[in-house]
């Protein structure tokens, strides 16, 4: 389980997405409170078919401590089986955080779920926002 | 029953006269530029090969095979990557693979230009194989310790203009749909949520079930199945043979070309990238330090062969002329042949075939073939 430390008060935390593939991508991150049932907020999509969520301010430390931070990126791959198999194994994915207690953090172990023919992939990236105690 | 007696017949029929006719002769595909030219340098075709990511997997990769190794070269091992793409992961995407040129606009969204005609060179591949295998035609059983490189580039590859502008709007299109599917539903949120890996696993397989994206990528691949207006590949590869325990020699060296042009024939929309005609020539060099001749001596010698064919593709037509001269130490080799051929598609991955010309092999020789070839799929994209 990654986490990273906001803090607390107003400074806006920033967020980017850098994926890594040959393949169509689309993410898309939200936040969601696990403690309560209100419904998750959308804080960052992708632009284009790289996958990527350009860097931008998510939300105050303040709003986003204690909430959890989900980004999952669904990929779809061309070429042939051998060429796809390949790529679905080496692609990869970097997320970015910025202005909290933690500062400048990198996490780039993103899980990865493959179809049985290397046709699609799904990276999905959970990194829990916690709150200065 | 009786059509299927009368298919598999003929099918044996084709295979049988086909292999009377052209076997043991070079074929104008075996002049075609090779993906991995030193393994091919080498005759082998390797189940398992590593494609380093970083300079540091190749490095660790070459010693780790080296230390398992018992001999002190490594047993069996192949290699295949793009250098280009060790300093610059950050840039893959669609869009380098497809030889797309871009820019950002203000928003930070990726904007098609044009074709890049010169991408390819990006893709410049380089193979490696250490292997053991007894390359040289003598009577001693012995293999030789075979180290062998090759490089592999596509020089430039240029198709319609069209081509960039329905790739831009496709890929938009299924970038439309990836989004659409994961904003509208609330999946990445009971994924989040879910605490059970097994179930958080079986929500995200749903996801592969989208019957838009994948209408989507079917239409992305036929325009990437365009032939291009003209292209020109390159490879080299040379093989090193270990001789005893320290004595290395110069093995093989080989050297290829391919040039090809599709010039579309119809410019409708729906048949425009069906009817082409095609030229595409083929040069292959090789020198082989270790080259049995007609009287089992062993001597270096050194091959071109050129090949060349024209044709015209229309939807399920194809009719050509196919050119093949081999010169061994420069003199004519008798291997020579011009044929006339014709495949009909008579159903999904279904042609009937036939050929006839002339072989230079013995005087007023003439090929004849004809028969049924089954194939599966189109074509395959190949991915560096």
């Amino acid at each position: 389980m990654s986490t990273y430390k906001v803090g607390n008060g107003q400074q806006q935390i920033k967020f980017a997405a850098d994926i890594d593939t040959f393949g169509l991508a689309a993410s898309r991150a939200i936040t969601v409170n696990l403690a309560t049932n209100d419904p998750a907020v959308t804080v960052g999509h992708s632009l284009d078919a790289t996958g990527d969520i350009p860097r931008k301010e998510i939300g105050t430390a303040d709003s986003l401590a204690g909430k959890r931070l989900a980004i999952l990126t669904k990929i779809d791959l061309v070429g042939d089986e051998d060429a796809r198999k390949k790529e679905s194994k080496r692609l990869t994915a970097k997320y970015f955080l910025d202005n909290g207690a933690a500062g400048y953090k990198v996490f780039d172990d993103p899980e990865k779920t493959i179809s049985d023919d290397f046709f699609s992939v799904i990276l999905y990236k959970e990194i829990d926002l916690i709150g200065q105690p | 029953m009786k059509k299927l007696f009368i298919n598999i017949l003929l099918v044996i029929l084709g295979i049988t006269t086909h292999s009377q006719v052209l076997n043991n002769s070079v074929k104008l595909k075996d002049l075609a530029v090779p993906n991995s030219p030193a393994f091919i340098i080498a005759d082998i075709t390797p189940s398992l090969t590593e494609s380093p990511n970083t300079p540091k997997e190749f490095a660790l990769g070459i010693a780790q095979s080296f230390q398992n190794s018992s001999s002190g070269f490594p047993e069996n091992y192949t290699i295949e990557f793009a250098p280009y793409w060790w300093f610059n992961g950050s840039k893959r995407s669609i869009y380098e693979l497809l030889g797309l040129k871009t820019t950002k606009d203000a928003n930070g969204k990726t904007q098609v230009i044009k074709e890049n005609p010169f991408s390819g060179l990006k893709f410049t591949g380089l193979s490696m194989a250490f292997i053991h295998k007894d390359l040289i035609p003598d009577n001693v059983d012995s293999a030789q310790k075979i180290f062998s490189a090759g490089l592999r580039t596509t020089i430039i590859k240029v198709h319609a203009k069209s081509y960039s502008k329905d790739l831009a709007a496709k890929i938009d299109e299924w970038h439309r749909a990836a989004l659409d599917e994961l904003e509208n539903s609330p999946i990445i949120e009971q994924i989040a949520r879910e605490t059970d890996p097994a179930k958080k696993e079986r929500l995200k397989k749903s996801l592969f079930t989208s019957t838009q994206t994948a209408d989507e990528v079917k239409s992305i691949n036929d325009i990437i199945n365009r032939k291009p207006l003209f292209s020109w590949d390159i490879a080299t590869a040379y093989a090193l043979y270990g001789i005893g325990d320290s004595v290395w020699q110069s093995g093989r060296y080989s050297a290829w070309t391919t040039m090809s042009t599709y010039i579309p024939l119809v410019f409708d929309e729906e048949n425009s990238y069906k009817n082409y005609f095609n030229l595409n020539i083929s040069v292959r060099y090789t020198l082989d330090n270790y080259y049995k001749n007609e009287k089992s001596e062993i001597v270096k010698n050194n091959s071109l062969d050129i090949g060349g064919k024209a044709a015209l593709e229309f939807n399920a037509l194809s009719i050509g002329i196919e050119s093949l001269y081999r010169y061994n130490n420069n003199v004519a080799n008798s291997q020579n042949r011009t044929v006339g051929i014709i495949n009909y598609k008579v159903g999904d991955n279904l042609y009937v075939q036939g050929a006839f010309g002339k072989n230079f092999n013995v005087p007023d020789k003439l090929v004849v073939f004809f028969g049924i070839k089954w194939g599966f799929g189109s074509e395959t994209i190949k991915l560096p």
